[in-house]
Order: structure tokens, then C-alpha cells, then sequence
């Protein structure tokens, strides 16, 4: 009798997860590979695809041009997941000391903007933004300009409506990991003299910090792989990596020299957010370490 | 009393009506049941296609005709990838476009014996041999809006000019209009197809003027209409269309030639229709079916079809001497400099 009961504790999470690997595999492994393989193709059309060739990848760490993108759009990602987490850490902290019902409606408003699509967003920035838009207006009527601003088309006005967009991610993510932290810990260091700030940095954040980790590599990874924002919103004049794939792939149709961009993005981005939960990890199991002795 | 002579005649009418009569109903269902699928460009200009080429089409034969809205080249990717069983019948596609086509060998020729109104084409518009069927052309020209930009501006050099700081738009790199920009400022500059290093020094030389480069025709409008920017290249079509919303935008005909793209219709090899499809194409270049997209976007036409004067009075080409103004390209080169050229200019434009 222990055998069927076992080979079924076998079978039956292998037939639950088989649609989502079957999913995966089909649509998402095997087109990977077939851009892996038309990143080492010598060509420069997606029509001419024969050999093999790290030309693409040579072309790319040659020029300092190429190698100056990766770094700003790394720079960018990092800028922007680093707002996301000083202005969502507070609000996914506060979401997750709300009672259930209370936390309901500000959950759907802070998700609501996921439900818009990009393009409508990126073209309400562009209003928002605008030398006729609201912040021109506010800057002109309270005196601060006298002159409308030049605000489109610039970094600053990309990693603003990146941090708009990804937001959420990271408040969610905070909000999941601090509703596990029992209040009654903050109220137990507060009993032994913890003042609120030593509460907070000793208590709070370590507790919260793979809510913190989880939200900062997801904001990150969509950061550095956005294209529709930087080319709307910066005007193609702020570089970043995604935009730039698009353009080789899309109007270009040079699908090699995408693909092998495409892959250094994938595999410097998977080295940023390894590196950054390594830490996160060992940093976990210092402390966890330090409370255990 | 009916004379015998009327009795005949009556007699023999209504004979030939009546033998006439299932031919003539056999030529209105000629095409009846069938769809044929098109990859559209969307918006206005799909609609005034559905206007002046599908809708007579579908009352004189039955047929019927989908359009696909969509961006060209992922068109042309879905095409390629799906060679045995190709999702459109008729392809539209503009000169860049194809050069592609024919390299892919995806397209069917197109002769006068199939599509009688060929012949009516203008000479130098059919660009590829007898591949493709040109129906619209539209033009990269310089723009500015007047009530700003006082001493006119006469060239695609004038881009670079000091007084345009901070308020200039042009075409995002990789896209058609932003290679053929390339091609006028090297034309004026003593450069050519073979040598565009003039156009990339006016480039740098506008680099401080250029605000943006916009990604997409509807970003570029909304650029001029938010008085972002005072001047730009753009298409003439469009610019048009800004005349239309009340902003008074001056379209500049540069003297040393224009730079210009033709959209074509092209019969998919391995459709299902092609006689259909044929039609489709006949429709298209007859008077009612060329002059329906410059009567909505007024894009140039690319046959002899008189034009009605409000449209000559709109429209880029609208004599021999503005036609002769039309510069001609060599698409293939262009397109094998299109990676380096883009790759040139955005290096330019973020330094």
C-alpha cells in the first residue's frame, strides 16, 4: 500500500507543475535559444543567418560607445530602484500595519496604475511634462520660472516615470514581507529602550530585508530592460540598452546584433541581481547567525 | 398596335438581357466568399483605403478586404516566419520595405497583363522592376511653425541654424525618414549615398538644437502642437496635418531635391487570390482608389490622375516641375548603410 502513496507524492507535483514547464519550455527556453543562436550568426540581417561568429559580441565590448549604454542603463536601474525603495518602503511598511479591510482600497490604488497600459502612461507624461503641462504651469504661476522648462527629453524626466511605473512592485514586495513581522517584535524592542530610529534600523529593516531585495531586483531588472519610456520620454537622447535592442531588432531587422545585446543585458543583469542576493543572503544568515548564539 | 420593326427590337433587348443576366450577376459575385488579408498602417490611413479600394471592391465583386493594423516590419517578420502558409494576401510596404520583399523572394511580379492601370504610373515611381504596384509617396521635407521661426527656413541644412537652439525635432534614427534627412543633408552638402560624412558634421553641427528625436509620427505632431519644438523634418503628409489642427506650419520644398518614399501594394507568393488580388491592385491605381489616401493624408500620387484642385493645391508633387524635384535612392545601398548610419547618429546625438 506505501508504494502507490508514494509514487503519487512523486507524481501528482509533477503533473502540477508540468503545464508551467511544458508553458516555459515552449515559449519561453526554446525562443531564448533561438536568440542565442542568432547572436553568434557573422551577418548583420535577420536573411543571412549561417556560421558561427562572436563577431556581434566583439563589435559590441570594442566600442566604448556600447560599453558607456550598459553602464548607464545599469547606473539608471540603480538610481531608480533605489527611489522606489526610499519612497515604497514607508508606504508597504504602513499598507502592512493596516488592518485587512483598511489596507484594501490602497492596495487597489497603488496597483491601479499596472492596470493602464505603458503607452497611455508615457503619453500623459508627456502632457504632465510638457512646456504647456501641469508642472510648467505650477513652476510659472508660483514664480519659481519665469519662463517655461525644458523637462521632456532628458534622464531626469525617464528615471522620473520609471520610478512611477515600477513603484508598485516595490511597495508590494515591502508590504508582503513587513505583514509577517509580528508587531509585537517593534513593541518588545520599544520595552527594552529601543528608541524609534533603533527600532527601525535594528528590528524592522533586517526583518524586512529580503522584501526589501525582492523588490529592489525586481525594479531593477524592469528598469534596465525599458525601452518604451526612454525612447518617448528621453527622446532617444537618454541612452539605455532596451531602446537601443529595439531599435536594431525592429527597424533595423538586424536580429544577430540585437540578439548578442540582448544576451550581455540578460547576463550582466542576472550578475547584478545574483551578486545583490548573495549579499542579501549572507547578510541574512550573519544575522540570523548572531541572534542564534 | 406594335410595329413588327418595335416588336423585333423589344423582342431582341430583352432576349440578350435575359441571356446577359447570369453573366453579369456572375461578374458582381466574381469574388464573392473571399477575404483577402492586408497588412494595414492603421488609422487614417487604413480607413481611406477601406474607402476608396475596399468598399468598391466589395459592391462591384463581393470582395472583401481585412486590413491588419500593424508596424510594417514586424509585418514583414510574422511573413517571412510563415512562408508556406503567409497571414496576408496583399503586402503594403514602402520602398525600404521592398528591397526586403524581393531579397526574401516573398512577393509575386506584377505586369500590365494582371493590372492593366500599371501603365498609368508616373516614370521613375515604379523604383523595383515589375515587382510592387506604387500607389502613395510621401516626402521628408523641413517644417517650422511660423509664428516663431521668422527668417524662413529654405534647406534640410537649416536645421543646424543658431537661432533654432533647444527647439528643433527630427526623426529617430533607424527609421526611414531619419536615413533619407541623411541623404538631403549630404545632397546639399556636396556628399551622396556613397559619402555621408557631410550629413553627419550638420548633425553635430544641430545636435544642440535637436530638443528629441521622435520615435513616432504621433510624437513628433504632439511635439509641435505643445510648442516643444519650432522646426523639424517631417513628412509632408503629416505636416499637413498640423495646417489642419490650426498651427501654422510652413512646408519648405528644399531646391536641390526632395527626398521621398513610395508605399506600394505588393500580391504575396502562395496567396490563395491572386485574381482577387489582382483587383485589389487594379482598384488602387484607378482614380478613386489613388486618390483616396491623399484625399485623407495628402500623400503624393504616383499616376497620371488629374488632380481635383484641392488637392493640387495641398499636395508636395502636384506639377512636372515638383515631380522633377524628387531625388531618386538607391534602396539597397541604403539599406546596407542603415545600421552604420544609425549607429553613427546616435553616437552623434548622445555624445
Amino acid at each position: 500500500m506505501e508504494e502507490p502513496l508514494a509514487s503519487r507524492r512523486v507524481l501528482t507535483p509533477a503533473l502540477l507543475l508540468a503545464p508551467m514547464i511544458l508553458l516555459l519550455v515552449l515559449f519561453l527556453i526554446v525562443p531564448t535559444f533561438g536568440l542565442l543562436r542568432a547572436s553568434f550568426l557573422s551577418e548583420s540581417h535577420l536573411l543571412d543567418g549561417s556560421g558561427f561568429s562572436l563577431k556581434q559580441y566583439i563589435r559590441f565590448f570594442s566600442d566604448s560607445y556600447y560599453s558607456s549604454v550598459l553602464f548607464e542603463t545599469f547606473v539608471d536601474g540603480i538610481i531608480v530602484s533605489l527611489i522606489c525603495l526610499g519612497i515604497g518602503f514607508p508606504t508597504g511598511y504602513s499598507l502592512a500595519r493596516l488592518s485587512p479591510p483598511a489596507r484594501r482600497w490602497r492596495i487597489i490604488i497603488v496597483i491601479m496604475p499596472l492596470t493602464l497600459s505603458l503607452v497611455v502612461i508615457v503619453f500623459g507624461w508627456l502632457i504632465i511634462l510638457g512646456r504647456n503641462g501641469v508642472i510648467n504651469a505650477l513652476l510659472l504661476s508660483s514664480g519659481i520660472a519665469s519662463s517655461p522648462k525644458q523637462l521632456l527629453f532628458s534622464r531626469p524626466a525617464v528615471i522620473t516615470v520609471l520610478v512611477q511605473q515600477f513603484l508598485p512592485f516595490m511597495i508590494l514586495s515591502v508590504m508582503s514581507v513587513v505583514t509577517q513581522i509580528d508587531p509585537v517584535l517593534e513593541h518588545a524592542a520599544a520595552n527594552l529602550r529601543a528608541n524609534r530610529f533603533a527600532t527601525f534600523r535594528k528590528v524592522v529593516i533586517p526583518l524586512a530585508l529580503p522584501g526589501i531585495f525582492a523588490g529592489f531586483n525586481l525594479v531593477f531588472v524592469l528598469s534596465i530592460s525599458a525601452f518604451i519610456t526612454p525612447r518617448l520620454i528621453g527622446g532617444n537622447r537618454v541612452a539605455m540598452l532596451g531602446s537601443l535592442i529595439y531599435e536594431r531588432i525592429m527597424a533595423e531587422l538586424n536580429w544577430p546584433s540585437g540578439a548578442a545585446m540582448a544576451f550581455i543585458l540578460l547576463v550582466s543583469g542576472l550578475g547584478v541581481t545574483a551578486t545583490l542576493n548573495a549579499l542579501a543572503a549572507s547578510r541574512l544568515v550573519r544575522k540570523g547567525g548572531r541572534y542564534a548564539r | 398596335m406594335i410595329k413588327r420593326r418595335t416588336f423585333l427590337k423589344v423582342a431582341a433587348t430583352a432576349t440578350a438581357g435575359a441571356l446577359a443576366a447570369p453573366y453579369v450577376h456572375a461578374e458582381s459575385k466574381k469574388f464573392s466568399g473571399i477575404t483577402l488579408r492586408v497588412n494595414g498602417y492603421g488609422g487614417l490611413y487604413d480607413e481611406a483605403l477601406k474607402k476608396s479600394v475596399a468598399a468598391p471592391l466589395e459592391e462591384r465583386y463581393g470582395l472583401k478586404v481585412q486590413f491588419i493594423a500593424g508596424t510594417t516590419s514586424a509585418d514583414f517578420v510574422k511573413l517571412i516566419a510563415n512562408r508556406d502558409n503567409p497571414p496576408y494576401d496583399l503586402f503594403m510596404g514602402d520602398s525600404p520595405n521592398m528591397v526586403e520583399l524581393t531579397k526574401a523572394g516573398m512577393i509575386e511580379e506584377i505586369r500590365a497583363s494582371e493590372v492593366p492601370n500599371v501603365k498609368r504610373i508616373l516614370p521613375d515611381f515604379r523604383e523595383f522592376g515589375h515587382y510592387g504596384v506604387p500607389f502613395s509617396v510621401a516626402s521628408v521635407i523641413p517644417v517650422y511653425n511660423s509664428k516663431y521661426i521668422k527668417p524662413p527656413i529654405a534647406s534640410y541644412s537649416d536645421i543646424a541654424r543658431p537661432d533654432l537652439v533647444g527647439r528643433a525635432v527630427v526623426m529617430a534614427p533607424a527609421t526611414y525618414g531619419s536615413l533619407l534627412t541623411l541623404l538631403g543633408l549630404a545632397d546639399e552638402n556636396g556628399g551622396s549615398i556613397e559619402n555621408v560624412e557631410p550629413a553627419f558634421k550638420i548633425m553635430s553641427a544641430a545636435k544642440t538644437n535637436i530638443v528629441a528625436l521622435a520615435q513616432t509620427n504621433v510624437a513628433e505632431i504632439q511635439m509641435f502642437q505643445n510648442e516643444e519644438v519650432y522646426a523639424g523634418i517631417f513628412w509632408d503628409g503629416r505636416a499637413h496635418e498640423l495646417r489642419t489642427k490650426g498651427l501654422p506650419i510652413v512646408t519648405v520644398v528644399p531646391p536641390k531635391g526632395v527626398y521621398s518614399v513610395t508605399t506600394y501594394i505588393n500580391v504575396v507568393k502562395g496567396n490563395k487570390y491572386p485574381e482577387a488580388a489582382y483587383a485589389y491592385a487594379e482598384q488602387l491605381l484607378s482614380d478613386e482608389g489613388v486618390l483616396g489616401v491623399p484625399r485623407a493624408l495628402r500623400y503624393g500620387v504616383t499616376t497620371d490622375v488629374t488632380l481635383p484642385e484641392e488637392l493640387r493645391r495641398d499636395l508636395l508633387f502636384n506639377s512636372q516641375g515638383r515631380i522633377a524635384l524628387k531625388k531618386k535612392v538607391d534602396w539597397e545601398k541604403l539599406i546596407a548603410n542603415r545600421s552604420a548610419w544609425t549607429e553613427e547618429l546616435n553616437k552623434i546625438i548622445r555624445s
